[in-house]
């Protein structure tokens, strides 16, 4: 379960996307103890900059930036958020707390894909 | 320019239109485009930020009963769909953004009269034009409806109007 800081800070984080309204679909946040990281949906992590384990399992769904479901595989905002988390610290997929999703347009709150579910709890 | 699933489902694009009566602003949220919106050479983050230029002179009639669970607060839910329809757009959302696949609409806020548009037609696009005090940015290009949208708040399914 994320921290309340960590659900304060993607809150903000999505705001900011609002304020600048630049629609991205997506954001959420990743913690690992004290390292927390936003980020936002879209194919931003080059297949070589992947964290070993978190790319084994993405391709176990599907290749990168393939539709598969609800979602594209590894372009969602958790992905890229926990990724930046991985790239510190060697460490099981499931040791990291992901906040809630935002759309960024209307704060609304939305469900962790079925890919996501797999990959982190 | 088009768009590939994968832009398709990373951004909430919104998408200007015309249905011959009124204009028309849809937000997508990471939803799967018809291939009517998703083949279009308009540039939608361009477009949008034509009309951000646009004056704010409509008074508008908000949706506020809405039956979606994942609203954390009201009025900032319908802070940018009000922010259009000031400036004299129809505004319509994705109604379920968990289902990409799902082509669910449904008006949120509206102008209280519709906008007298004039459109001129070129090879393949709509630009609007309008002799008011507060004329349109003639340098957005409206993609054309096949039906006339509908003007009351419930749910319709966008394929059966694009």
């Amino acid at each position: 379960m994320a921290s309340i800081i960590l659900e304060n800070e993607i809150l903000e984080y999505a705001l900011g996307f609002q304020k600048r309204r630049d629609f991205i679909s997506m954001v959420c946040g990743a913690e690992y103890q004290e390292t927390r990281k936003c980020n936002r949906s879209g194919r931003l992590v080059a297949d070589a900059n992947f964290y070993e384990k978190l790319m084994t399992k993405l391709l176990t769904h599907g290749k990168i930036g393939d539709k598969v479901g609800n979602t594209s595989v590894g372009c969602c905002a958790e992905v890229n958020a926990a990724n930046d988390i991985y790239i510190q610290y060697n460490i099981a997929l499931n040791e990291i707390a992901l906040s809630k999703a935002y759309r960024p347009k209307s704060m609304q709150i939305k469900e962790k894909c079925a890919i996501c579910k797999s990959v982190f709890y | 320019m088009s768009y590939s699933i994968e832009q398709q489902l990373s951004n909430d694009f919104d998408i200007l239109l015309w249905d011959g009566i009124k204009l028309i602003h849809i937000a997508t949220a990471g939803g799967i485009l018809p291939p009517k919106l998703s083949e279009t050479e308009n540039d939608f983050k361009q477009q949008i930020r034509e009309v951000y230029r646009y004056r704010r002179v409509f008074s508008i009639i908000q949706n506020t009963n809405l039956e979606r669970g994942n609203i954390t607060d009201l009025k900032n839910y319908l802070t940018f769909f009000s922010y259009m329809s000031i400036r004299g757009f129809y505004s319509y959302d994705k109604v379920n953004i968990d289902d990409v696949e799902d082509q669910t609409y449904q008006l949120i806020s509206r102008p209280n009269y519709n906008r007298n548009v004039h459109i001129v037609k070129f090879s393949n696009e709509i630009q609007p034009l309008e002799r008011l005090r507060y004329p349109l940015n003639t340098r957005i290009n409206l993609i054309q409806t096949n039906r006339e949208f509908p003007g009351d708040f419930n749910e319709f399914n966008l394929i059966d109007f694009i």
